[in-house]
């Protein structure tokens, strides 16, 4: 293999040499009307791309002999492009001036609203948008981030964990679960504009890149368009309010250039009732262009928030409420709504980036950032009480058809169903009635009998980038780096509010029903046994992840005349480990101190060659091998009470190709691919709360294998100057290959681990509709007018599934007819949907000044009906096999909803 | 263009002022504590628990008439030993009432006074004890979640627990049936056994006799495996036990609300043990490896500390119990309580150890030791922290087994540390 590469690599360095050329071509952009230089804007010919500079210059290095579009293909601007004949002598095109559109609805925004996670126990569970604001000028990409996006479509149906998030060059995932966490920079949308963005497994010149794509997001001073904006937006989705104001100088005269930006977002009922926002952002980039080689930017930027957070029901609380947008987590108090679920971080990031132009064809970029502050959640917590959550399934009508040796009681269902309906003690939380539980604890001296924890992952991360951009020769070029990052996430619970009670005790209240009064086991720390804890206190768990990295990486391109091809190596090294805070009775030689270091070695290839077969087709095939790290999240079996990690703590293997029909005229743009991915000898961990057993019962899947497999289409053509259509499908195939084995472990011992087969090879993954399509239509006019529609198609939607429910254990044996077998087997497809989205806007500029109003609708039609997702609750009822006890929770796209821009812009 | 500028910035300033002010989330007010009051609709008729067990006899039946009793709550769910229902009790009796919810005990605690509307309600008679709860398909059930706020009415704060009645003998009446009642100097039949044993149960509970104080007859005391007592030996000796009595057929039975219902038994079950270093070290012997501070008895108990005299001293000292024969029992609990101040918790200055060939006199460096795996230490601030039971029936315990307790401060980390009643028990072979 190594071999192999080496050989790779080197006939790379043989061709760059036998296409040596040096044809230059340089010009500059400025606008239309102001004749200012716009810098920051992405200049393409052919596959090569470059950015402006701050006074506007672009230049190429090396452009292949003869006819070629140069094409500009930016956001805010129309789109332009101009035939060039190059005839091997190095030019300059004259000035090109970029007429401005009126401005788009800030689709980041929509979208952001929209993707408000859906909040689950088990972080698995939760439905979060991960492959949003992923800028391209691809249309299918744009199409399927923003629009599709909104639905939770993931292009090839990817997690988050396979799209890489830069920021300055800095890798930006989560160090745990390996998702990019965007609300870290919410609010932020006007200095989070300039981004650089692979598609999939393209060559990249910031990162090896990740199999879904890269985004690096650039936010130096100097590159942000010199401006005053003040924006405001109106909206029914997650905030109602959003407020912004950026101020740019660009560079000025004397080499510095600052950025500063301000945002608040709020509400106190989103579409959803209970999910309240309150959102402040601030952003600050100063830079200093020191001389031509040598620039420095500071940026710190951070984003504190506090918003409430929907939850997933069950179809007959959605029924019996009469809303498919019912949400379990709030309540009256004292007559005003409270959500149970708030979010609540403040994550800040400084960043200092040094940009370093060692000559004309060499550029050395470094950053280095720290970043830390808080982040939690709240949830109920109670102790020796009745659970507190309305849609608890020992509450609902249904119920009463489930109780062991029990006729139903019609009476009892038609009073419970009356309740559900007409009285909100019941059908949401009752927080007067917690607190008057409490203060008749407080009579006894006893404590709270229900408290509101808040569940923190605090994060400290420091990380170095350097990206080394080398133009070997004319046509070959060197891309590499470096990327080191040390990471702590601190994970602990502290009482957020002891609901009028007076203290909490800090045991293992399920514990202490097993093992009896004075048992070592309900202690959460023998260290600290009995304490008595109160608002603000460390309580239940308390544990550091420690996760170090380093990753080298090189690329080599080379552009030819007919053929470009490029190849890139990676190799890294992550270590990862726990440290216990605290002594759990249940783990007393296995949760205090640091558990053992695990250590990986792993390394990665990929290459991809692009035959133009002339300026307007093109077809280009990549590939890319890899072996990762399984992540910390899925290693742990149970974090919070003791190191144990899965049997199976081993590298996956990821391999993924794609093949592309490229077609760019004027008159139409087109992509076709197809693909194939493969990932094998995956780890899954998921968590939940037994209340039969009393106890978090941890289900640990090792050797998951999957494939992803599909077809992208995206088209755009320009009907007149005015009218253009865009047409997007995605056909895929997600699925897992094996039937991985699975260890049931409960946290309170009560039952001995069970390792069993589970039958899922063939299911398919959820999480995406694996099948979605767009038909778009666009008009704009030399008046700043645009509209756009948008009709979206989603389909081959599935639920996650109980992996329980697949295995020998979980079949009736009564027989091998028995009906019930494919009620327990079959995976849930979801319905498929439509939705129809449009938008309207205008801009004016009146004495230089702009101002810009939009206005969008998603989902005009009104669908309610569309399930973006969802789950089956990981509980089975062993004894009657019914499926139904425990219903899958499930997720329904937001119905019809607006967003309103105004800004205006100096 | 300065101007517009300003003004952008005049308007965001302004804008922001607005909703700033306009929608901070308000901090929700924390609900009174509302004192709960009820009183017999007119038209409704209160009747007493004995009326209603007259009434109801031996039968059983559904009420249908604008009935209410009312009671003060005797016994609850809180441990765990009742599960579903509250006993309640006027002046005339006392009854049993099944509801569907657990940990009814946040809403009803013991001296709550409660009022029930038993209009629909099943006023049921088996085995010769009453009960209320709700008609289902076989007898009684629990009444529906649902349709409790309908049925049961708080009055007033709760206030105290009525004084339980000492019973003498158990040739009682039935009128005492789920009441609370006082036995004095009883004795268990099953001293050193667990109060709950999973695998001796009957009608789901674990059945101990005692004699009442007369000795005449046997009342069998009942106790869930899903109380939080569960695992707590029987005491041996005389002592009293408070609780509720109930009657099946012409048994008697007796249901205790949790474990501070046993009290004042004289003699702990079966002590190989016992020393409180209330007023000497009680036979323990300390032994100075190092240092010149050793193990000593003060008023809060044993204590050992480096510090002396404003210097702080290395030390290494032993605090070695006598010889304990350990072959007689099974089941075998140790237990200490410890304070500790100026260390850190978990910091490994004080250990429990345990040795088997320790020869009674002379360093401890001579013997082998074990430390204990298991054992809660005081976590600091003085406070006296019980250790948890730690078994010694695995440690292959001799005739001369020993435990100890080993202190090791260096000059720069010094805490202090208490200890005090120590006990040693276990059940005789």
């Amino acid at each position: 293999m190594k071999k192999l590469l080496i050989t790779c690599l080197l006939s790379f360095f043989m061709l760059s040499f036998m296409f040596a050329q040096q044809t230059k071509l340089r010009g500059i952009v400025k606008d239309s009307e102001s004749g200012n230089p716009v810098s920051g804007v992405v200049v393409k010919i052919d596959k090569n791309t470059v950015v402006t500079n701050e006074s506007g210059t672009f230049e190429f290095n090396n452009v292949p002999e003869g006819k070629t579009y140069l094409i500009i293909d930016q956001k805010g601007f129309e789109n332009y492009s101009q035939l060039i004949i190059v005839s091997g002598e190095s030019m300059k095109v004259d000035d090109i001036k970029l007429k401005h559109l009126a401005e788009e609805t800030d689709k980041t925004g929509i979208t952001e609203v929209s993707a408000s996670s859906l909040e689950s126990d088990d972080v698995n569970k939760e439905q979060g948008v991960s492959s949003l604001l992923h800028s391209s000028g691809d249309i299918f990409t744009s199409t399927a981030s923003y629009t599709l996006g909104a639905m939770y479509f993931r292009s090839r149906g990817y997690d988050g964990e396979n799209l890489a998030t830069y920021m300055n060059g800095i890798y930006v995932n989560d160090a745990e679960n390996g998702r990019a966490n965007w609300s870290e920079w919410g609010g932020l949308n006007d200095v989070t504009r300039n981004k650089e963005s692979v598609n999939g497994i393209s060559a990249s010149s910031f990162s090896f890149g990740s199999l879904g794509g890269s985004t690096n997001i650039i936010t130096r001073a100097s590159l942000q368009r010199k401006q005053t904006k003040l924006t405001y937006s109106l909206s029914n989705k997650t905030y109602s309010n959003r407020l912004m104001l950026t101020y740019s100088t660009g560079l000025m005269d004397n080499n510095w250039a600052f950025t500063v930006s301000g945002s608040r977002r709020w509400g106190d009922n989103g579409y959803v009732k209970g999910v309240f926002y309150d959102a402040w952002a601030y952003f600050v980039s100063a830079e200093k262009k020191i001389n031509d080689h040598h620039s420095i930017c500071l940026t710190a930027f951070g984003s504190p928030t506090t918003r409430g957070q929907q939850g997933g029901s069950t179809q007959e609380v959605y029924d019996l409420t009469g809303s498919n947008y019912y949400n379990p987590n709030w309540g009256y108090q004292n007559g005003e709504v409270r959500n149970a679920k708030v979010k609540n971080f403040h994550e800040p990031m400084i960043i200092l980036s040094h940009y370093w132009t060692i000559d004309n064809k060499t550029k050395l970029t470094s950053s280095l950032a720290y970043s830390f502050g808080y982040n939690g959640a709240t949830a109920l917590n109670w102790y020796n009480a009745a659970d507190p959550r309305p849609d608890y399934y020992r509450n609902l009508p249904s119920y009463e058809y489930y109780i062991s040796n029990h006729v139903a009681d019609q009476n009892v269902i038609n009073q419970t169903t009356y309740a559900w309906q007409n009285n909100p003690n019941i059908s949401q939380i009752n927080w007067d009635n917690l607190y008057q539980v409490n203060y008749n604890r407080n009579l006894k001296g006893q404590q709270s009998s229900y408290i509101l924890e808040d569940r923190r992952n605090d994060q400290q991360q420091i990380s170095l980038n350097m990206v080394l951009n080398k133009e070997l020769s004319g046509d070959v070029k060197f891309d590499g780096g470096l990327e080191i990052r040390k990471y702590t996430g601190h994970h602990f619970k502290t009482i957020s509010d002891l609901l009028g009670g007076t203290f909490w005790v800090d045991i293992d209240n399920f514990a202490l029903r097993d093992n009896g009064l004075n048992a070592i086991e309900i202690q959460n720390d023998v260290n600290n046994p009995n304490r008595v804890v109160k608002e603000g206190d460390i309580f239940g768990y308390n544990y550091n992840i420690y996760n170090n990295s380093g990753l080298l990486w090189g690329q080599l391109s080379v552009t030819a005349n007919k053929f470009d091809y490029f190849a890139a190596l990676n190799v890294s090294t992550t270590s990862f480990w726990r440290e216990g805070l605290m002594k759990n009775g249940y783990n007393i030689n296995n949760s205090f101190g640091d558990s053992k270091k695990y250590s990986f070695y792993n390394g990665g290839i990929k290459a991809g060659v692009t035959y133009k077969i002339n300026g307007r087709n093109f077809i280009a095939v990549n590939s890319q091998a890899m072996t990762r790290p399984p992540s910390v999240y899925n290693s742990f079996v149970s974090p919070r009470t003791r190191n144990t990690v899965t049997a199976n703590i081993q590298d996956d293997q990821v391999w993924t190709a794609d093949a592309s029909y490229i077609l760019r005229t004027t008159f139409l743009k087109a992509r076709v691919t197809a693909y194939q991915t493969m990932f094998w000898n995956q780890n899954e961990i998921s968590s939940f709360y037994h209340d039969d057993l009393n106890t978090y019962v941890n289900y640990v899947m090792t050797g998951i294998d999957k494939v992803h497999q599909g077809i992208e289409i995206g088209l755009e053509m320009k009907a007149t100057t005015n009218i253009s259509f865009t047409g997007v499908a995605a056909i895929g195939s997600y699925r897992y290959t094996s039937n991985p084995l699975a260890t049931v472990s409960y946290d309170n011992h009560m039952q001995p681990d069970i390792t069993e087969t589970v039958y899922s090879k063939n299911f398919m993954i959820n999480g995406s509709p694996q099948t979605a399509g767009s038909l778009g239509v666009s008009y704009r006019n030399s008046k700043y007018w645009f509209f756009n529609a948008n009709f979206n198609y989603f389909g081959d939607n599935y639920l996650d599934f109980n992996p329980e429910r697949r295995t020998v254990s979980a079949m009736p044996y009564a027989s091998p007819n028995d009906s019930r077998i494919p009620s327990i087997l079959n995976q849930i497809k979801v319905d498929d949907g439509f939705t129809l989205d449009a938008s309207i806007g205008k801009s004016w500029l009146i004495k230089k000044v702009y101002y810009n109003v939009n206005f969008s609708l998603s989902n005009i039609l009104d669908n309610t009906s569309l399930i973006t997702g969802g789950y089956e609750q990981m509980r089975f009822d062993f004894d009657t096999k019914n499926i139904n006890k425990f219903p899958p929770k499930l997720y329904y796209g937001l119905g019809r909803t607006f967003f309103l821009n105004l800004s205006i812009r100096i | 263009m300065k101007t517009v500028k300003t003004r952008i910035f005049g308007l965001f300033i302004i804008l922001l002022t607005i909703v700033s002010f306009s929608s901070c989330k308000k901090d929700i007010e924390t609900p009174p504590f509302d004192e709960p009051h009820f009183t017999v609709p007119a038209g409704a008729t209160l009747k007493t628990i004995a009326q209603m067990k007259a009434i109801v006899g031996s039968s059983s039946i559904v009420i249908d008439s604008n009935w209410y009793i009312r009671g003060v709550v005797v016994a609850t769910d809180e441990s765990g030993n009742y599960f579903k229902d509250i006993v309640i009790q006027d002046s005339t009796g006392g009854i049993d009432i099944k509801l569907e919810k657990y940990s009814l005990f946040n809403n009803y605690p013991l001296g709550q006074m409660i009022y029930v509307n038993m209009n629909g309600m099943y006023f049921s008679n088996a085995n010769g004890t009453h009960s209320l709860g709700y008609k289902g398909g076989t007898g009684i059930v629990t009444l529906p979640a649902i349709m409790i706020d309908a049925h049961i009415f708080k009055d007033k704060f709760p206030g105290p627990v009525p004084t339980p009645v000492t019973l003498t003998s158990i040739t009682c009446t039935d009128n005492y049936i789920n009441t609370l009642v006082v036995f004095d100097n009883v004795s268990f039949a099953d001293a050193g056994s667990v109060f709950a044993d999973p695998l001796n149960l009957l009608g789901g509970m674990t059945p101990r006799n005692f004699t009442d104080t007369l000795s005449t007859t046997a009342i069998i005391l009942r106790s869930s495996t899903y109380a939080n007592f569960k695992n707590v030996l029987l005491p041996s000796g005389k002592g009293s036990v408070r609780g509720i009595l109930t009657k099946y057929n012409t048994s008697w039975q007796f249901c205790i609300r949790d474990i501070n219902d046993v009290y004042g038994f004289a003699i702990d079950p079966s002590l190989i043990l016992t020393a409180s270093f209330a007023s000497s070290l009680g036979g323990f012997t300390p032994y100075s490896v190092t240092g010149a501070q050793v193990w000593a008895w003060t008023s809060y108990g044993a204590t050992m500390s480096g510090y002396a005299a404003g210097t702080y001293n290395a030390n290494e000292d032993w605090l070695i119990s006598p010889a304990l024969n350990l072959t007689q029992h099974t089941n075998i609990k140790f237990k200490f309580e410890s304070a500790m101040n100026y260390g850190t918790a978990g910091d490994g200055s004080l250990k429990v150890l345990y040795s088997n060939d320790y020869t009674g006199t002379g360093s401890p460096a001579a013997a082998t030791w074990t430390e204990f795996p298991t054992y809660i230490l005081s976590a600091g601030a003085w406070a006296f922290t019980p250790s948890g039971d730690i078994d010694m029936s695995s440690i292959g315990g001799t005739t001369h087994t020993y435990v100890a307790f080993k202190y090791v401060c260096t000059t720069a980390n010094v805490a202090t540390w208490e200890l005090k009643n120590i006990s040693i028990k276990g059940q005789h072979i």
